[in-house]
């Protein structure tokens, strides 16, 4: 009774009615949250939805539905489902695969609906060579079997492992999901305690600046890099027709103090280190200035921002050879543009380095000058101070679901494109006295393609053998 | 010299003639009818690949060059020659050129809405940062093939349902006599639902990795990815319900046409109607 009961859950577990069932519900019900919108405040399903839409939005979680624990516990069913029907049906197909075809009867071979008798010379021994010459030529490897009655039964199959394709498709999407929960934020914090281990969060670094923590997306909590990364510079370029071309930041990794690496991120080309990615995803006008200051010798590149409120204070940096250099806003005036619309900023400089007397210029906000000093050439500029904006994730999982992904390509194409062809020659010698040779063969699909494949084969042996 | 856009036009013409010629070779029963619409139809898709190529060939000109498969039209255009392609390749491997009658109307259609929908930008524009990748080739393709398998699909699903109907109702000697066999097309409608699966699948993937590249998440629910999802649990319930539960005939014919449904959504729907991350239908 127990048994019976076990196998009747275990049955229902494995069943395709069940999967029929949650692939429809989980088709069904993945409508919805494209409809409502995702992760919106509170009051925007209420202006949208209506006082009681909002209540029986929020009661059913469907303002982050594919989290929701509903959801997420038919996602388990499904997976469930696959791994219990896997688990059912895979060592049936095990046993097909493996099949010891050389078992089978003449009368067996004379049912089949592939068929061809040919007659052939000599004996049933060199018969038996010959064929299995002539298969191995074309690609079927025989095995062979000689029975008592003086015949022998060749065998040759391809495609064996086809029949696993469905499987392999099966598997495939398990790993994908066991991917995803290995990469999952939520999974990392509240199972693993863990929340260095997966994390999706951003962080807005204005330039110059460096942080060594970025923000969950979950839950807005301080995320430790265990490493430090400065933005160097954020820039962004158009095209004539304003549409936006790139938008690139400058980064460098640093770890206790030394600069590990330096390079530059643009929108599909993220920098990863140490297994944390770092995309360009947004920036952030600061309103203040920046000054830049290029060495056009050795390419080295220094910011300085400045404070609105104190914007004459001299700024400095060390200069590579010794010897200190020094820049000064000595005063700023809004001028009016020459076209009368809007104004724009002049600012007098002052400015020295190891080599000369200090030189004073004036300069444009926004507008790059080049600097001509004894000892060296800089190109300096004035302008907006940005902050890029970083999406940093940590997904130790992706590569289980790219794994999953690739298997999944492929177990799609072997449950379609692929098929089990098995052929067999058995070869006997008749009453008469004569050789006899008959191709006898199966395929579990495509069967028409199979045919013309077989009569080809068998029909040709017989020519060739006579 | 001529230009890609009058190309489109001469292959919308080619594409509306061969669809006359099927559907002469449908009513009229003339054999002849068919061959000139395999001609036409293979004239328009010559006509729409050198179209595509020059239009390739301008955005270079313009110093903005990438593929033409950025935008609405640009879609369009690209899922027109893949319908177009797909069924003459049915055509030539299984010869029934009666379904041409269904099949060819797709990509006339298709071309016929991007000159009748003003909204329609088809200015060849560079390319937004999101864009920039070599992802976009490979996830637009396997997007794009799929999706013109499933419309090839849904047109032989209509073709089995007016027989399967017409033969129920009695009247055999309709023009339904012409359309192949019952079992033929069933067989026709199930092997270019496998087909359009599989290019599904590697679409959603080489989404999903383009995301990650992107944004840092290869699955967002954004709602085209929810609607590309939803469209590969109704093909795969189909397929399910084939294999494991012996379905076939007019209910496999009425999911080929709610898969299709599902596949318009997706592309369509998702774009006018819902917001998320493919915002490009807007313009």
């Amino acid at each position: 009774m127990a048994a019976k009961a076990k196998n009747s859950v275990w049955a229902f577990l494995a069943s395709v009615q069940l999967a029929l069932i949650l692939i429809g519900l989980l088709a069904s019900t993945s409508i919805i949250g494209t409809v409502v919108q995702q992760n919106k405040p509170p009051e925007h399903y209420v202006e949208t939805w209506g006082k009681t839409g909002a209540a029986v939005i929020d009661a059913l979680h469907l303002d982050n539905m594919y989290n929701s624990v509903w959801f997420l516990l038919m996602l388990g069913a499904f997976s469930l489902n696959l791994t219990v029907c896997s688990i059912d049906r895979l060592p049936g197909v095990i046993r097909q695969v493996r099949k010891d075809n050389l078992d089978n009867s003449p009368e067996q071979l004379l049912k089949m609906k592939l068929r061809h008798h040919a007659q052939v010379g000599g004996s049933v021994e060199d018969a038996a060579e010959q064929a299995a010459g002539w298969l191995g030529d074309k690609g079927w490897k025989t095995s062979r079997r000689s029975s008592e009655d003086g015949s022998i039964l060749l065998f040759a199959q391809k495609g064996a492992w086809a029949r696993y394709g469905v499987y392999v498709v099966h598997i495939s999407i398990l790993i994908i999901l066991l991917g995803a929960v290995i990469g999952s934020p939520t999974v990392a914090k509240k199972i693993l305690k863990n929340e260095q281990f997966a994390f999706k969060g951003g962080v807005m670094l204005p330039q110059t600046r460096a942080t060594n923590r970025i923000f969950s997306h979950v839950d807005e909590s301080e995320i430790s890099l265990g490493f430090t990364v400065r933005c160097d510079f954020f820039d962004m370029h158009f095209y004539d027709n304003g549409m936006p071309k790139d938008y690139l930041s400058g980064l460098t990794v640093l770890e206790d103090g030394k600069e590990v690496l330096t390079t530059v991120i643009k929108v599909n080309k993220p920098l990863t280190y140490k297994g944390v990615t770092f995309y360009q995803s947004s920036y952030n006008d600061m309103h203040s200035p920046i000054i830049h200051l290029t060495n056009a010798a050795t390419g080295k590149k220094m910011a300085f921002p400045v404070h609105p409120q104190q914007y004459d204070k001299t700024h400095s940096w060390q200069e590579e050879g010794g010897g200190q250099g020094m820049l000064r806003i000595q005063a700023a005036e809004s001028i009016p543009l020459p076209d009368g619309k809007g104004s724009t900023t002049q600012m007098q400089i002052w400015m020295m380095d190891a080599q000369g007397p200090p030189s004073m210029f004036s300069i444009f906000y926004n507008q790059p000058v080049i600097i001509e000093r004894p000892g060296a050439k800089y190109e300096l500029s004035i302008g907006p101070h940005y902050a890029t904006g970083l999406q940093v994730a940590k997904d130790p999982g992706v590569w289980w679901v790219y794994s999953g992904c690739a298997l999944m390509l492929i177990g799609l194409y072997a449950a379609f494109f692929m098929s089990h062809r098995k052929m067999w020659v058995l070869i006997r010698r008749e009453e008469d006295g004569q050789t006899e040779a008959v191709f006898a063969g199966t395929a579990n699909k495509n069967s028409a393609g199979f045919a013309e494949t077989f009569s080809a084969l068998a029909e040709n042996f017989g020519r060739k053998s006579n | 010299m001529i230009t890609s856009s009058q190309l489109f036009g001469i292959t919308t013409l080619a594409y509306l003639l061969s669809s006359a010629f099927y559907i002469g070779l449908l009513v009229f029963r003339q054999r002849k009818a068919g061959q000139i619409g395999l001609a036409l139809a293979l004239f328009g898709i010559l006509a729409q690949t050198v179209g595509l190529g020059l239009r390739w060939r301008e955005s270079y000109q313009l110093g903005i060059g990438h593929a033409p498969l950025t935008n609405m039209y640009e879609s369009l255009l690209f899922f027109a020659w893949c319908t177009a392609i797909i069924y003459v390749l049915l055509e030539i491997k299984f010869k029934h050129p009666v379904i041409g009658s269904f099949a060819m109307p797709i990509p006339f259609i298709t071309l016929a809405y991007t000159s009748v929908d003003k909204g329609l930008s088809k200015d060849i524009s560079p390319l937004v940062p999101a864009l920039q990748s070599n992802w976009l080739i490979a996830h637009v393709i396997t997007c794009f093939i799929g999706y013109a398998a499933f419309a090839v699909a849904a047109g032989l699903g209509i073709m089995y349902l007016i027989k399967h109907f017409s033969q129920s109702g009695g009247s055999s000697d309709s023009s339904s006599g012409i359309l192949p066999e019952l079992r033929t097309l069933d067989d026709l409608i199930h092997k270019t639902i496998i087909f359009g699966f599989m290019w599904l699948s590697a679409g959603i993937i080489t989404g999903a990795v383009w995301a990650n590249e992107a944004w840092g998440t290869y699955w967002s629910w954004d709602p085209k990815e929810t609607w590309s999802i939803i469209t590969w649990f109704v093909y795969a319930l189909t397929l399910h319900a084939r294999f494991t539960r012996g379905w076939n005939g007019a209910r496999i014919a009425w999911l080929a046409l709610l898969g299709f449904v599902s596949v318009f959504f997706t592309y369509f729907g998702v774009n006018y109607w819902l917001s998320g991350l493919h915002s490009y239908g807007s313009n």
